[in-house]
């Protein structure tokens, strides 16, 4: 029992390292795009993507307590339960924090976009956007001096020059011999850190259980319980081949294999089927509770293999 | 096998299987349509290494990992006794790979820009041929000799067009005699024929008659000049030519005007008519080859040819040109060149023997607010210290790319501008900013400082120095977690069955996500260290943050003890 509430002691302790790294990575690539006054993008980007991507670090955990409760507890009946209870208690951890009056508000408040500011090109530097490069030697009482730009797009000859250019601020644009020409930089882009989400966009968990902060709490707990089985159900991957190293790296490979399984039954198709299914079986069940309740029975299906071909093996082991 | 020399055996085959099927990869998507056949195996090994050392990261810590993965033995004396060479093998190729890097790198830049070039031109060569427009699909074909003259491509469009020149040069009518007109002018007439009896006492009747005919044409009224001229030319015509055979006397006229030309000062006029004599079966007369080759050696002083141009712009063009001309301190030109604003644009630059070739060029200098030049010209030419204008093409030296001046010149001649550019200087913060992976680190590094200079953005320089530097911190710290990863998760059970190695491809597929998103984090450091601290000082924000991680990473294989014979906790 020391050993088994170790290893969870343990992993809630993992949990919050992880849930700190993602939430912190996540964070700087949003916040990669704010301008660079703004010094605080970072934490507050770090702050809403912690609450966020609590089921993507509590899924984290969990896989690496696989491995944990596989070498530390001996019986896997017992082993299942401490995942069972770990995720449980990951889970409410992250979906109570969400509802909290104070927090809704904070998220509410810091969502308010802030006004855009202008940027302008560097002085004495080409500065190319797209095909056309704009050189201003400076930049004085509202105009471009010396400045000139370059389409080269267009036909040759291609250089335009004018010694004071007007600056339109309502716009960012310069006026060089008649034709406007964009003197600002561009907005920066969020660096997308796992740019192939947004195949699934919307229907990962952590987006479903975004979505769902006003829905009702059974529904929540619903999702997010039909997922946790789901997830404990992938157990098998720890013990797959003879080779804990290659077991490892498949795990690694299976955490992104059951967040895509869980987007794709969620995705309109699958769960049309579902929902169809179940109204024609006279089920009259919310979407997000059928779903959950298909995860359950998965993972509790592949949970129900795992331990009976564990058992046959110790048995032939014995024999 | 002790677990040093396992580390080195696991890691180098690792290495070895993975190049060969980036290379197997890279074959199989070869296509002939994308890269000129010419290239491809050059393309092929370029893509290899291009994967092999984009992967590396990835490949040491899976070798580090199956190496001691599979090991036997106490796994904190595994891991501590895999430090060292765990630490040469990263050095290794940690370092190969910054050398190897810009190498492969411009390689596979330079294939893959001759083979887009290639296509294209060989696209408009024959949509030109097809349209009757001759001389484009020449010169469009020319770009495709100058990058693969052998492809198959080639040569029959090459003789598609030969047969198509043929043709209309049968229906063409020839052209009218060219006459040079000259004004009066006894003194130089006077010159002139001193420079004629000069010649004539040296028995160089040639020149001798040139100079008296000049000075004939100068001066009409100057009968010795005109005895002279008569007097050389019947001597030149006593020595073999005859007086009634036309063909020989429209000869020595055409090497007259031809001398004329060079001595006038218009080296390239003059190239063009012994050009034009040489091929004209005329090549072993000597005069013509003496005066071929002094225009030629005059021309290269203040002109240069097509052919350098299309070779140069066909290798590795650098587009989208527009740079300032770095501003002259303490020198005697100082003072007004520091005033004025010089820049210049073009479609295009290449460098090649030492110059940097632009297309479509322009050149603008102003100085309070007003243009003082500004000159326009379809090639040009950067040597040092000067910009040439005129372009000759060598086969038809009657084709002639003259610039345009719309303002100035504000001193000097017209066909050419002096400027105080080092062209490898200016190609280097040229190329930093298109490709800068193409350059070496040392190159890199200068190209940061002479991008200022130059007014050209460093950020993308910086960039690549900062992805750069990241590679050996990923090198060793893969392989610190690796050793860490196979020291965990070691089989307990006694033995090691070889065929669990057939897992290999596995494992390898399935670090792939973990491998791209570690990836994807070392360029946020980047990102980041370049939003904070932009410029150089931004390599020392990303090495600092890297050489947190890797000293956490180190500091978990070290640490790493195995209490209960079970793995390392």
């Amino acid at each position: 029992m020391k050993v088994w509430l170790g290893v969870i002691g343990r992993a809630c302790l993992e949990f919050a390292i992880i849930l700190i790294l993602i939430s912190f990575a996540a964070g700087a690539s949003i916040a990669i795009s704010a301008p660079a006054s703004d010094t605080n993008a970072v934490l507050r980007g770090a702050a809403k993507a912690a609450l966020d991507l609590v089921p993507l670090a509590g899924v984290f955990t969990l896989f690496l307590a696989f491995f944990s409760f596989e070498l530390r507890v001996k019986g896997r009946a017992a082993g299942w339960l401490g995942l069972l209870l770990l995720g449980v208690i990951l889970m409410s951890f992250g979906l109570g924090i969400r509802r909290l009056p104070l927090i809704r508000g904070a998220v509410a408040t810091s969502s308010g976009g802030g006004a855009k500011v202008l940027r302008l090109i560097p002085a004495a530097t080409a500065e190319q956007q797209d095909r056309v490069a704009l050189w201003v030697g400076s930049f004085a009482g509202g105009e471009a001096l010396n400045a000139v730009a370059v389409d080269f797009s267009s036909d040759y000859p291609r250089l335009a020059y004018s010694a004071r250019a007007p600056i339109d601020f309502s716009t960012g644009d310069v006026d060089i011999q008649g034709r406007a020409y964009r003197a600002t930089l561009p907005d920066a882009l969020p660096l997308a850190l796992v740019p192939e989400a947004s195949i699934f966009s919307g229907y990962w968990i952590w987006d479903r259980l975004d979505s769902m902060d006003d829905a009702p709490l059974f529904n929540v707990f619903a999702a997010a319980g039909g997922f946790l089985l789901l997830a404990i159900g992938f157990r098998f991957l720890c013990r797959i081949t003879g080779w804990p190293l290659a077991n490892a790296l498949l795990a690694a490979a299976g955490l992104g294999g059951l967040v895509a399984l869980d987007a794709l039954l969620s995705g309109g198709a699958i769960l049309g089927t579902i929902e169809a299914f179940a109204r024609r079986i006279g089920l009259s069940l919310p979407a997000p509770v059928l779903l959950a309740c298909v995860e359950g029975i998965i993972g509790l299906a592949l949970g129900a293999m795992e331990l009976t071909a564990t058992s046959r093996r110790r048995r032939r082991a014995g024999e | 096998m002790n677990s040093g020399r396992r580390i080195f055996g696991v890691a180098i085959l690792l290495d070895i299987i993975a190049f060969a099927c980036f290379l197997g990869y890279a074959m199989a998507s070869y296509s002939a349509n994308r890269i000129v056949p010419a290239f491809a195996l050059r393309w092929e090994a370029a893509e290899a290494l291009h994967g092999f050392l984009g992967a590396l990261a990835g490949l040491q810590f899976l070798g580090l990992a199956i190496a001691l993965g599979s090991s036997r033995g106490k796994a904190e004396e595994l891991v501590q006794g895999a430090i060292v060479p765990t630490v040469i093998l990263s050095a290794f190729l940690a370092a190969a790979a910054l050398m190897a890097g810009p190498h492969v790198e411009a390689l596979r830049s330079g294939v893959r820009w001759a083979s887009a070039t290639f296509s294209s031109s060989l696209d408009a060569a024959k949509a030109g041929l097809e349209a009757g427009d001759l001389a484009r699909s020449r010169e469009e074909l020319g770009v495709c000799q100058a990058i693969s003259r052998r492809d198959p491509r080639v040569a029959e469009l090459e003789s598609r067009l030969s047969a198509a020149e043929i043709n209309t040069m049968r229906n063409a009518a020839p052209p009218p005699a060219r006459e040079l007109v000259q004004p009066m002018d006894p003194v130089a007439a006077k010159d002139y024929y001193l420079k004629a009896l000069a010649y004539a006492e040296k028995g160089d009747y040639f020149s001798a008659n040139w100079y008296a005919s000049t000075a004939a044409r100068l001066d009409p009224s100057y009968t010795d000049a005109r005895r002279l001229a008569a007097t050389s030319w019947e001597e030149l015509h006593s020595r073999g030519a005859d007086p009634t055979d036309k063909e020989r006397a429209a000869f020595y006229s055409r090497k007259l005007e031809g001398y004329g030309l060079l001595r006038s000062g218009d080296p390239v006029g003059a190239y063009r008519v012994f050009k034009e004599l040489a091929d004209a079966k005329h090549a072993d007369d000597p005069d013509v080859r003496r005066y071929l080759a002094e225009s030629l050696t005059e021309t290269e002083k203040t002109a240069f040819f097509k052919d350098e141009v299309d070779g140069a712009l066909s290798s590795y063009p650098v587009p989208d040109i527009l740079f300032r001309v770095p501003p002259v301190h303490g020198s005697a030109k100082g003072p007004s060149r520091e005033a004025s604003l010089g820049l210049i644009a073009a479609k295009d630059a290449a460098w090649s023997g030492g110059a940097l070739y632009f297309r479509e060029f322009e050149y603008l200098e102003a100085a309070g607010g007003t243009p003082r030049a500004l000159v326009r010209s379809p090639y040009a030419k950067l040597t040092d210290g000067k910009i040439l204008l005129v372009c000759v093409e060598r086969d038809r030296p009657a084709n002639v790319y003259k610039p345009t001046w719309t303002a100035g010149p504000s001193s000097g001649p017209a066909s050419l501008v002096e400027l105080p550019l080092v062209p490898e200087n200016a190609y280097r913060a040229l190329a930093a900013r298109v490709d800068p992976s193409t350059l070496s680190l040392l190159e890199a590094w200068e190209a940061v400082g002479e991008a200022k200079a130059y007014g050209i953005d460093a950020a993308p320089i910086v960039g690549d120095l900062l992805s750069r530097s990241a590679l050996p911190f990923a090198v060793f710290t893969a392989a610190a977690l690796g050793a860490l990863a196979g020291g965990r998760f070691r089989r307990r059970e006694a033995g090691f069955p070889r065929g669990l190695y057939a897992l290999a491809p596995f494992m390898a597929a399935a670090l792939v996500p973990v491998f791209l998103i570690s990836s994807r984090i070392d360029i946020l450091i980047s990102a980041w260290s370049a939003r904070i601290e932009p410029g150089l000082s931004s390599l020392l924000l990303a090495a600092g943050i890297r050489t947190m991680v890797l000293f956490l990473a180190v500091l978990l294989m070290a640490g790493a003890r195995d209490v209960d014979g079970d793995g390392i906790d």
